[in-house]
């Protein structure tokens, strides 16, 4: 009986346990039925597990001739097993101590810093209400010089200043010096500014006379300083809106298919503008066979396309660059 | 990389092996195909392809049928089947690494059976066995492929710590460079077949007590260390079969295998497939050329010198894919002969 070349592939497949339960099932069927071929069988075994054998020492060979490694540098993520040693004998573990608490203490450093900085916009936005109020003295001078209340809007507000108000205002030495200055005599006559309101996004579109309005209603619509100025700051970085135009999506590799603390599967989708975060077997099952397009809807949501089929998505995660 | 990281990927990449994972690789021809980026007129040059990696799932009858679906024009035919070998592929492949798997937990068991102060918490058996039961054949694959890659990194760092005093025991006993790599190899390829048996239990920190189980003796050194005498024996068989070749008087075997953790019958095993794999490659050197050209080739041929496929063989010493597999089987036999007659 010829062997045939499937055969030798079914004899090594059978020696390695890498055939199918059925094909398995046969193979051993045709080795009692068949004492043709299971002569050749015993005759060529022991030489293909030897030419495996050689197979396997020239692999090994040119791993460490070459040193070839295309692979990530994955060693961090193996997880050791796990072993029962004295404490003492992990001095790691005190040089790891040692560093978290350097890291705390530059932490708290840091902390302190931050508050000081928020501290020093603080006063920097005092000092620009000054110069505001300023302002508005210097252009409204006329009016106040005829008993009128005055008003005078500003990127961080509405001010209103009137004659009370100017009672004890005063000008800080710079702008008194100021050889710039046109109005020396307002300037000398204000001495301090204590009673200047301010009013954060007080515009009042119902109302016909928002100048009466808001005259009346001073004392009811004032403010610290401190939080009409630090307020619309936070605001505007945080509702920064998102470009609108398409965007290329692409996959991290990396992180498909792993599995996250909860057990399901984690994908993200890494744009130009945010990364999206998605939880969903399914629908990482759909991307992962198709190509995908993404194109954003609206400020909120994301409409996916991939194949013939298309998914409309919200956007849980942003990154604003 | 420790030692415990460097024994558990030595002992799975020795257990699990080379298993073929496709990888949507069906699954991408079939696509290919539908979306017209595979020309009709190439589609049969992916049947070797497939075959490679398919190949165990199909009968030879089956075999030729794909062979003959390929060449015909019936595309909705060809990607349906294709879509088919990738369905019943996946739990194919889950089946295997989930044996394997199982073997592995085993030997953890084992030695947690023995050593009261081990507790095995593998990550990687971990993620299979959730694979296992979740039937995810992407994750599965995923940890097929990050083992293998470990086992190959654990390779290289073992490499690396004996090198040294592998290659000037070889040198100082008329050896060469490519005889120290050659005796690394073999040496290794013993020692991963004692993965299994040889447990070990720390002492201090850094050192470890290297303990087989099937004799009394006790072998107390690193695995480094461990390694290294194994390469010193077969360098010391290397020898003897070199001067069993100049017709000296071959003296008897040392007991030193025993002392390394093998049972005689393990030894009287291990001498013998050595003993044919020594008549074999002289068997190989002897046998004629077109035979000696697909014997390398099929088995020793390729990147990492583990083999090549037919047609990879067919167009490197230019023959038809046909006189290959009709040949390889004559060659074979050719070659058993002669190791017969090596015997006589």
């Amino acid at each position: 009986m010829m062997i045939t070349d499937k055969d030798i592939r079914d004899i090594q497949a059978y020696n390695k346990g890498l055939l199918p339960p059925h094909r398995e099932e046969r193979f051993k069927e045709r080795l009692l039925t068949e004492p043709d071929f299971k002569s050749k069988f015993d005759e060529l075994n022991p030489m293909l597990n030897a030419l495996e054998e050689i197979n396997f020492e020239n692999k090994i060979r040119e791993i460490i001739t070459k040193k070839v490694i295309d692979y990530e540098p994955v060693m961090q993520e193996m997880i050791a097993p796990q072993k029962v040693v004295p404490i003492y004998k992990h001095m790691w573990l005190y040089v790891a101590a040692a560093c978290v608490l350097i890291l705390v203490v530059i932490g708290i450093d840091y902390n302190k810093n931050q508050k000081l900085r928020e501290e020093l916009l603080v006063i920097q936005n005092k000092e620009k209400a000054r110069q505001d109020s300023l302002k508005v003295v210097y252009a409204q001078e006329e009016k106040l010089k005829a008993g009128k209340d005055s008003f005078y809007y500003s990127g961080h507000g509405k001010f209103i200043v009137n004659n009370d108000s100017l009672k004890n205002l005063k000008a800080p030495d710079n702008q008194l010096n100021n050889p710039k200055n046109k109005n020396e005599i307002v300037k000398k006559s204000i001495p301090e500014i204590k009673n200047i309101d301010i009013k954060d996004n007080l515009e009042d579109e119902e109302n016909e006379n928002p100048e009466v309005s808001s005259l009346n209603g001073q004392n009811q619509f004032s403010r610290t300083i401190d939080i009409v100025f630090i307020d619309p700051f936070f605001k505007t970085r945080k509702y920064n809106t998102i470009e609108k135009a398409k965007v290329n999506v692409r996959f991290s590799k990396n992180n498909l298919g792993t599995n996250n603390q909860t057990g399901s599967v984690v994908f993200i989708l890494q744009t130009n503008t945010f990364n999206l975060t998605i939880f969903d077997k399914e629908v990482f099952n759909l991307l992962r066979k198709n190509d995908i397009s993404a194109t954003q809807k609206t400020e909120e949501s994301f409409l996916l396309e991939f194949g013939s089929k298309q998914l409309e998505m919200n956007i849980k995660t942003r990154v604003i660059k | 990389m420790t030692e415990e990281i460097l024994y558990t990927s030595l002992l799975k990449g020795a257990i699990i092996g080379d298993l073929p994972y496709a990888n949507y690789t069906a699954y991408g021809y079939a696509k290919q195909i539908k979306n017209g980026q595979l020309l009709v007129q190439n589609i049969p040059t992916i049947y070797n392809k497939l075959i490679l990696i398919y190949g165990n799932l199909l009968e030879k009858e089956e075999e030729d049928d794909l062979e003959v679906l390929l060449q015909s024009p019936e595309k909705q035919r060809i990607i349906d089947y294709l879509l088919y070998l990738e369905e019943i592929y996946s739990p194919y492949f889950l089946r295997l690494i989930s044996n394997r798997c199982h073997e592995v937990q085993l030997v953890y068991d084992n030695i947690a059976s023995r050593i009261k102060s081990w507790h095995f918490e593998d990550k990687e058996i971990k993620d299979l066995k959730t694979a296992e039961s979740n039937g995810d054949f992407d994750l599965a694959g995923n940890v097929y492929k990050k083992m293998e890659a470990n086992n190959n990194l654990a390779i290289i760092e073992l490499h690396k710590k004996t090198e040294h005093p592998v290659y000037q025991y070889v040198i100082s006993r008329n050896g060469t460079k490519e005889d120290s790599d050659a005796t690394w190899s073999v040496a290794f390829s013993a020692f991963s077949k004692r993965l299994k048996i040889i447990p070990y239990k720390p002492i201090i920190v850094g050192f470890y007590e290297w303990r087989p189980v099937d004799t009394d003796k006790e072998k107390k050194a690193t695995i480094f260390t461990y390694f290294i005498e194994i390469c010193h024996h077969k360098w010391i068989d290397e020898i003897r079969r070199r001067t069993r070749i100049d017709g000296r008087e071959l003296k008897g075997l040392s007991d030193y295998d025993q002392s390394l953790g093998g049972c005689i019958d393990e030894i009287n095993d291990f001498y013998e497939l050595e003993d044919l794999k020594f008549r074999l490659k002289r068997a190989i050197e002897k046998l004629g050329g077109t035979c000696k050209k697909i014997i390398n080739s099929k088995y020793f041929g390729g990147k990492f010198g583990d083999g090549q496929t037919s047609k990879e063989t067919a167009k490197e010493i230019d023959r038809t894919v046909g006189t290959i597999d009709n040949k390889h089987p004559k060659c074979l036999e050719e070659l058993r002969t002669l190791m017969t007659l090596q015997i006589q």
